[in-house]
This record gives structure tokens, sequence and C-alpha cells, in this order.
């Protein structure tokens, strides 16, 4: 069964630097998934070839079966939101409607403006006017009147208030579920994420580092508390497949580690991850920032207290 | 403070240099060897002559007849100017929020618009300066053969004229472009408005800087008689004995002629008669003593009216950027 | 879709509208004063018995009135590239500039389908407007035309390059071309200021390149033996000069004080110099005549015929507008791999 997007290798070069380098992935359908990375990880550059914004350099990208943007149809499959939610300034939000109606095949524009009157977002004022929260819902209630099967969004809760994010979660899972699309949208807001979303991607310095449906990932990770260990050679933990993080506080050391089997060395006390754990364990591996090493220390050593 | 100036304005200031290289460049080329034909072919003693030039005329104008087309290019150029440098200044930044970083540094408002002003300002008057100066040095040989200087197509191009335009076109823009906030509606109309004030001034205007002169002449037989020589013509009346004036533009009203003297042909066939013999036209305009009246603004005022002209636009300019920087340091946007 | 494109240029064609309403306002005004001056003072009629010289204190008169309006001739030269910079540059640069492309190219058409709408809608404004003026500017220039071909002796002032810019079809061209050159620049560099001052440039550069070095050569000109100093020939004069039987050649209109040391040599008693006025100009002139028979003095001149001028208006106009639908096709073309 092929997958909402799949993307076998694929690869994205700006003049001298790689943006994307082997990316390989497959996201089912029906998934609610999180593309999540540092600032400057290629997620937009990413969206923007799975929406037919951008040409890869290498490598080949599918969705929903087809080459994206390679047709019309294939455009009315696919609903987009970018970043900073661009709009006309001084269209209204009815012009909107209008214009969403007059360049789309299949278009409700009804749907658009019952969600927009619930949350009481005025349709007769232009969208410059608006708040950056009232913009979101606009783009978003314009994202989904046009009925897509795939619908990506690039960060688009960067701006909002914890109420806002709130609001505009709330209206995606709801149209989500009702209308059975396939959603992919990228933060670095993980906590909002964690409650909302069943599949997880992580991308750092423009490669892949993680992807996995969020309830399997769970259970292949934990976090393992112990005394600190001694020597510069550590002899493997039966049980752990490998160790993703490792801190040091005092005497003691945190371990976030993948697992292959049960841990039985009575050392260690095992905790079940978060998705934060698991993102910053991903993001503080070799390839990932400095900064995001520092992260991963500071929210271990605040465990560990 | 300036160096924020010039770093913002980088682009533009560059542009602005290469366009005045390019011009320099152009007129490098073309200046002195018009000067040179003008020269060698004798035009240049001729005109000193005072003799009638018609022939060299002829052949000098056939050869640079191509330079007709830059005029047209000379008189926008001011407009230039305002639209894009003006119009965006600040138009720009209250489209982008970028006022707001602007405005909240620890410069005032005050000190920020007139430090911004004074150096665009500045910057537009030597480019100016040097525009005119150019442009007044190579046309030189091309209008020395218009006895009339007062004309648009001259007028406007040379002297200090064209520096008061570029002063009012920048003010005009800065101006509009604080009063609209957006740059393409302010661009649009700081053309228009440009457009509009320089007509209404040149048209209607320009004439009343100085009480016109008259002067009265016999009307005889149809020659070239345009009044003082060098002078700008406002207007021709003729004038009978008693000194009333039957007609407001200079022609020959054939009802009044007919009414009073016999063998007035009609209009029609009256060209038709040879001339040679006693033109039955022409005895009668000398029977009746007609005279024509001519409206004028003699050659030697001519770098009044370009002082009064500059010092029109320049007020006007300095008028608009005062009050922009009076708003600015008042308004709460 | 052109609901869309009429939305997205709603101002700017009620901008446009307005402003050629003012001046069309203005055009029918002054036009309809010197339509009227024109044949109520017998100017009109005079000037058909042609070459009449007592219409020439009548056509001073009406020179020195309407005078100013010839300024206004040349604000006509500038409203096609007024189109360009207003309506061309900012049609895709303005959308790239701000990032709206990812909003219009996400929806469900084509990246082509969505251009040519906004691209047609604005052009065919363009050139209605452009018609409409066009024909109103022609009708409006025709006794100024009339009075100029008169005084200047061709029968083609029309011809002339300030002139024939304004008048008949070209103007429209100029327009479309203009339009096309600002939506290919502000495609390219994405950026609308720039992008408006590049229109302005590449416009400026293209005239003056086809008006100049173009223009007198759409047709071989054909070549005309006249007299020395004598009537042009009937159209526009794109070269000449004077040769005498030995060969010798002289300027086309005139003779310079070397050529008066050589006339001197061939006939003596030729007149001192060309200003000689007064009573004495009449035997002098008659002279110096017998002197250039004599020496087989006559012009040769590459002209074109007044008759050749609307097939020049034509090409001219079709010229203008195959580089405007070339420059479109490249955008076309291009949009599709336009990376954002």
């Amino acid at each position: 069964m092929a997958g909402a997007l799949e993307a076998q290798s694929l690869a994205k070069r700006y003049r001298k630097k790689w943006a994307l380098q082997d990316c390989s992935f497959v996201l089912p359908k029906g998934r609610i998934a999180a593309l999540v990375g540092p600032n400057g990880a290629g997620k937009t550059t990413l969206l923007h070839i799975a929406v037919g914004l951008l040409e890869p350099t290498a490598g080949s990208v599918h969705v929903l079966g087809g080459k994206p943007a390679e047709n019309e149809e294939m455009l009315s499959r696919v609903g987009f939101v970018a970043q900073d939610t661009p709009l006309y300034d001084n269209f209204t939000g009815a012009d909107l409607i209008s214009f969403g109606y007059h360049t789309n095949r299949t278009w409700d524009g009804e749907f658009a403006q019952e969600r927009l009157a619930a949350l009481q977002i005025p349709l007769d004022q232009r969208a410059s006017t608006l708040s950056g929260g009232q913009r979101a819902q606009l783009a978003l209630a314009l994202a989904l009147a046009k009925r897509p099967e795939l619908l990506l969004l690039d960060e688009p809760l960067a701006s909002l208030d914890p109420l806002a994010r709130r609001e505009f979660l709330g209206t995606l899972m709801e149209s989500a579920a009702e209308y059975e699309i396939t959603v992919l949208l990228s933060s670095h807001l993980i906590t909002d994420l964690e409650r909302v979303c069943d599949y997880l991607m992580i991308l750092s310095n423009g490669r892949l580092q993680l992807g996995g449906s969020i309830e399997d990932l769970v259970e292949q990770h934990r976090v393992l508390i112990g005394p600190r260990r001694t020597g510069v050679k550590h002899h493997a933990i039966s049980g752990v497949a490998q160790v993703l993080d490792e801190s040091v506080a005092g005497r003691q050391e945190t371990l976030v580690v993948r697992v292959d089997g049960p841990i039985i060395d009575p050392k260690w006390e095992e905790y079940e991850v978060t998705l934060e754990d698991i993102v910053l364990a991903y993001l503080g591996q070799k390839d990932a920032p400095a900064e995001t090493k520092k992260n991963v220390r500071a929210v271990a050593a605040r465990k560990a207290q | 403070m300036t160096w924020v100036i010039w770093r913002q304005h980088r682009q533009q200031a560059i542009v602005a240099l290469a366009g005045l290289g390019a011009f320099v460049a152009f007129f490098a080329l073309t200046g002195p060897a018009m000067s040179h034909t003008y020269h060698a072919s004798g035009l240049a003693a001729c005109i000193a002559a005072r003799s009638d030039c018609g022939s060299l005329l002829n052949a000098f104008d056939a050869k640079y007849n191509a330079f007709q087309v830059i005029v047209p290019l000379f008189l926008v150029l001011p407009a230039l100017v305002g639209v894009f440098w003006g119009a965006p200044l600040i138009a720009r930044e209250l489209e982008r929020g970028t006022f707001r970083l602007a405005w909240t540094q620890s410069v005032s408002r005050r000190h920020w618009a007139i430090a911004k002003l004074t150096s665009i300002g500045g910057a537009v008057l030597a480019l100016g300066a040097a525009f005119a100066a150019l442009v007044t040095w190579w046309s030189l040989v091309l209008t020395i053969t218009h006895t009339d200087r007062f004309v648009p197509g001259i007028f406007d191009l040379r002297g200090l004229a064209p520096i008061g335009y570029m002063l009012f076109a920048i003010a005009l823009g800065i101006f509009l472009g604080h009063l609209i906030g957006k740059v393409l509606p302010a661009m649009g109309a700081t053309l228009a408005g440009f457009t509009a004030v320089r007509f209404v001034i040149t048209v209607f205007v320009r004439k009343h800087y100085m009480p016109a002169k008259t002067s009265v002449a016999t009307m005889g037989v149809p020659k070239f008689n345009d009044g003082p020589r060098g002078a700008w013509v406002l207007s021709r009346a003729v004038l009978d004995r008693a000194g009333h004036i039957i007609s407001h533009e200079g022609g020959i009203d054939f009802q009044y002629l007919s009414s009073r003297c016999p063998n007035i042909p009609s209009p029609k066939s009256a060209f038709a008669v040879p001339v040679g013999g006693k033109d039955p036209i022409i005895s009668c305009v000398t029977r009746l003593g007609l005279r024509s009246l001519t409206t004028f603004q003699p050659a030697n005022r001519y770098w009044t009216f370009q002082w009064i002209e500059f010092a029109i636009y320049a007020v006007l300019a300095f008028g608009l950027l005062g009050f922009v920087v009076w708003r600015v340091s008042r308004s709460p946007r | 879709m052109i609901w869309v494109a009429w939305r997205q240029h709603r101002q700017q064609a009620m901008a446009g509208a307005g402003l050629l309403a003012l001046l069309g306002a203005f055009v029918l005004v002054t036009g309809l004063q010197m339509s009227h001056s024109f044949h109520s003072t017998g100017l009109a009629d005079c000037i058909k018995i042609s070459q009449n010289p007592s219409c020439f204190d009548l056509s001073d008169a009406f020179m020195r009135r309407f005078g100013s309006e010839q300024v206004f001739a040349i604000l006509f030269v500038v409203l096609p590239v007024l189109a360009g910079m207003f309506w061309g540059a900012p049609l895709v640069a303005r959308e790239l500039e701000r990032g709206t492309q990812r909003l219009a190219w996400t929806q469900s058409i084509s990246r082509r389908r969505w251009l040519s709408w906004k691209v047609g809608f604005v052009g065919a404004v363009t050139a209605l407007a452009g018609a409409v003026f066009a024909l109103l500017v022609s009708w409006w220039m025709s006794p100024l035309l009339k009075v100029t071909s008169y005084r200047d002796n061709s029968g083609a002032a029309g011809f002339r390059p300030g002139l024939f810019d304004l008048h008949g079809v070209v103007p429209i061209g100029y327009a479309l071309f203009a339009l096309a050159l600002g939506l290919a620049l502000g495609h390219v560099i994405g950026k609308v200021l720039p992008a408006m001052g590049a229109t302005l440039a590449g416009f400026i550069g293209v005239r003056v390149i086809v008006e100049l070095f173009a223009r007198p050569h759409y047709i071989a000109p054909k070549i005309a033996n006249l007299r020395f100093l004598g009537p042009d020939a009937h159209g526009w004069t794109i070269k000449a000069y004077s040769i005498d039987a030995s060969g010798r050649r002289f300027a086309a209109n005139g003779i310079s004080p070397s050529d008066i040391t050589y006339f001197r040599a061939h006939c003596p008693g030729f007149p001192m110099g060309p200003g000689v006025v007064g009573p004495k100009a009449d035997v002098a002139a008659k002279l110096a005549d017998a002197c250039y028979t004599r020496v087989g003095l006559h012009t040769i001149e590459a002209y074109q015929p007044a008759s050749r001028y609307w097939t020049f208006q034509w090409i001219e106009f079709a010229i203008f507008v195959g580089l405007a639908i070339a420059l479109v096709g490249f955008v076309v073309w291009r949009i599709n791999r336009t990376a954002s």
C-alpha cells in the first residue's frame, strides 16, 4: 500500500550547501505526523519539495502515489500552509474564500465560513489587520476547505500563544479525524505535538535521524538511571541495543537507550521515555549542532535531581 | 546615523552614481563632436554675424535630429528621482514595519527624520546640480540657434530650474510616501502629483512671474516679426486705429476687413491670389491703420525667471520636508 | 480565475483608469480647442492649397498658441513604460517578494494557467487602454501634424522621430512590450523596485535602438536626385548629401566656408557668403544658382516616401508585439521551474 508521502534518497542543494541529504522515509496514510528539528534543519525545504514549490537535486519523492504538483489533480489533493501563513494582505477573509473557490476544483466554502464564524474571526476585514492566531486559523480553514487527502503545514504554531495553539491543534485534529486526512506538520515545539501526533520524523542537518510511529518508538526506548560508571570502556548493558545519550550528574548517570530485550541489570532503574526525551536524544547525536547537546545534558541533569 | 543612512541607501546611491557616470560618458562622447561641427561648418561665425543662416542651420539640425529623442528623457529625470528615491524612503519602512526598529533606538524620531532628509536632500541637490551643469554645457550648441530661451524644451532643461524640480520631486515623494504608507501607490501618486504641479506652473504661472511688457507695431506685409529679439512672446493682438482690440489671436479676421473695404475676397480663394501686384488685403490693412500689439517677456529676464522658478520649487520642497519632520516627530505611529 | 486576476489587480486597474480619464479629459478639451482654432481661422483650408507661403503667419500664431500643449506630447511618450513599470513589474515580482506564491501555487491551478490568466487580464486591459488612448491622441495631434508638415515642407511630419511614436498604432505596441518586459524582469529579479527600474532602463534602451537604427531601414529607402537647396523629397529624409559633376561631396543643405573657396575657383564672381541680406540677396542667389548649375551640383537623398507611413507603423507595431509575445512565452515556459 502506497504511503501518503514517500521519499527515496531525497537530496537538495543550494549553491554549496546541502539542505537535505539522503532522506528516505514512508509516511503511512492516516497518520498525524510531526516533523521535528532545529532551525535550519531542512524542514521547510522538505515540505516545499513535497508540495512542488522546489525541485530536488537528487533522489525522488512521491505524494499519494504520484509526483508532486505534476498536474492540477495532484495539486487539488494536497493542502499546504506555508511558514508565516502568507495571505494576500489586502484581501478580506471573504475574498480569500472566493479566491479558493476560483482556484480549486473541489471547494467547500461553507465549511470555511462556518469554521471561521465559530472562531469569531471576521470575514470582512483585511487579512493584514488580523492577529497572528487569526491568520493561522484562516490559512488552516482555507487549506481544509480544499478537502485534501494530505495536509502539510510548515511551523504553523510558531507565532501563536498557548491558547491559540491549543485552538489550532483542536481544529486540525477534528478535521483530520472527520475527513480522514493524513497530516504532516513541522515544528520545534515538542510538548504540544505530543498530545496530537502519532508519528514522528526527526530531521537534523539535512538528514533524517529517525522516523516511526510514536507508540513503537516509546516501546523501543527507555530512560535508564543508575550509578555513574567508572572506567573508560563501558560494558554493554544487556537488553540495550544502543545508547543514544548519556549524561552524568554527581554520582548518577542518566542514559537514553534503544532496547531490544528486557533490562535485567538491577543497577539500572527504567523509566518510560517522553517524546521530548527521544527528540533531544536523537538531536544530540554527533550530527546535531552543539547547542542541542547542551540542552540534552541540562534536561538530564534536572531529571536526575 | 550617517553610516546607517549610507548602508540603507547604498544600492540606490550606486545606481544613481552609475547613471550619472553614463550621462557623463554620453556627454563627453557627443558634446565635443557637436561643438566641433558647430564651429567647423561655419555656423558659429554665421550666427555671430547675425545673418540668415538658414541652410547651415538646416544641415546642423538634420545631423543632430536624433538628439531630439533625448529631450523627453531629461525632462522625466527629476520625476524618476522622486518616484524611486523619495516615495520608498519612509513608505518602505512603514509598509514592512521596520520603522518599529528604527524608531525605538536611542535616536529620537526627530533626529532620525532630520538626518535622513538632509542627507538625502543634500545628495539630490548635488546630483541635480551636477546634472544641470552637464546638460547646460552639452546643449549649449543645440539651443544657441533658438532665440527664444523660454520655450519649455529649453527653459526646463538648463540653468537652475532642473535642480529645483529634483528637490521638489524628492520632497513630494517623501511626503506622499509618509502620507500613504505603501510604496507602489506612493510612487504612482508622486508621478501624478509632480506632473500636475509642473504642468500648472509651466503653463499658467510662469508667464506671470513678472508683469509682461507690450509693444505696438504696424501690421503690414506678413513677415516673421517676433517682436524684440529673443523675447518670449505671450500673445499677439490686433488693434485698430483707435486702439481697440479687434482680435486676440493676431490673425486677420475676414469679416472685419470685408465689412470695411471693397474687394476683399472670401477666405478660401484669398490665398490663391498670386503675391506680386497690390494685395487688396494689405492695402485694406494699411488704410485702416491696423497695428499688432505684442505682449512679451524680454530676453534679459531669462535668469531672473530661472531664479524665481527655482525658488518656487525649492520653497515647496522645504515646506513638504518640514511638514514630514514635524509629523514624524509627533505621530504615535 | 478571472475574478482572482481582477481582485488582485483591481487597484492598479482603477488607478490606471483614473489617470487615463484625467488625461483623456485634458486631451479632449485641448483637442477640441485646437481643432476649432485650426478650422475657424482658415488655417485648415489655407494649408490644403499646398506650400502657400502666406499661411505662415497663421501657422505661426497657431503654433504659438498651442505651444505648451506640444510639451504634453512628451508625456504621452512616457505612458507606455508606465504600464510596464506599474502593471508589469509587480505582476510576478510582488508575489515572489512577499512569498504569496506559496499560497497561489499550492491551490489546484497549474502555474501556467494561473500566470496566463493574470497576464491575459492585464494585457487585455493594457491593449484596450492603449487603443483608446492611441485613437484619442492621434485625433488630438492631427492639426499639429498638418501644420508641422506644412512648415517643414516634407509632407511627412508624422514620420519624424518625436511624432511617429505618438501616433497611429505603435503606442499600443510599446505598451504591450513594456508590460511584457516588466513581467519578465520581475520574474527574473524577484523584487518589485529593482524590476521597475530595470524595466524603465530596458524599455528606453530598446526604443532608442529601434528608433535610431532599425526604423530607417524597414524598407529599403528610395534614392532621389534633387535640385541643390531645392525642396526636399516628399517623405522622411534619412540621409542626404550633395555632389557635383566632379564627384566632390558637399553637405546636403548648405555650404561651408571651405566650399565658397571652391566655388569661387570655378565661378568667378561667386557671392561672398551665405549670409547676404537685403536687396542684394536676390542677385546673389541668382549668381549662386548659376554656379551650382555650371558645376553640376545636385542633392542625393535617401528617403522614405510619405506613402509608406502606415506600412512603417504596422511593421514597428509588429516588432514590439512580437517582442512582447516572446517575453511572455519565456516567462510562461520558465514559471514551472521557478524555485521558491
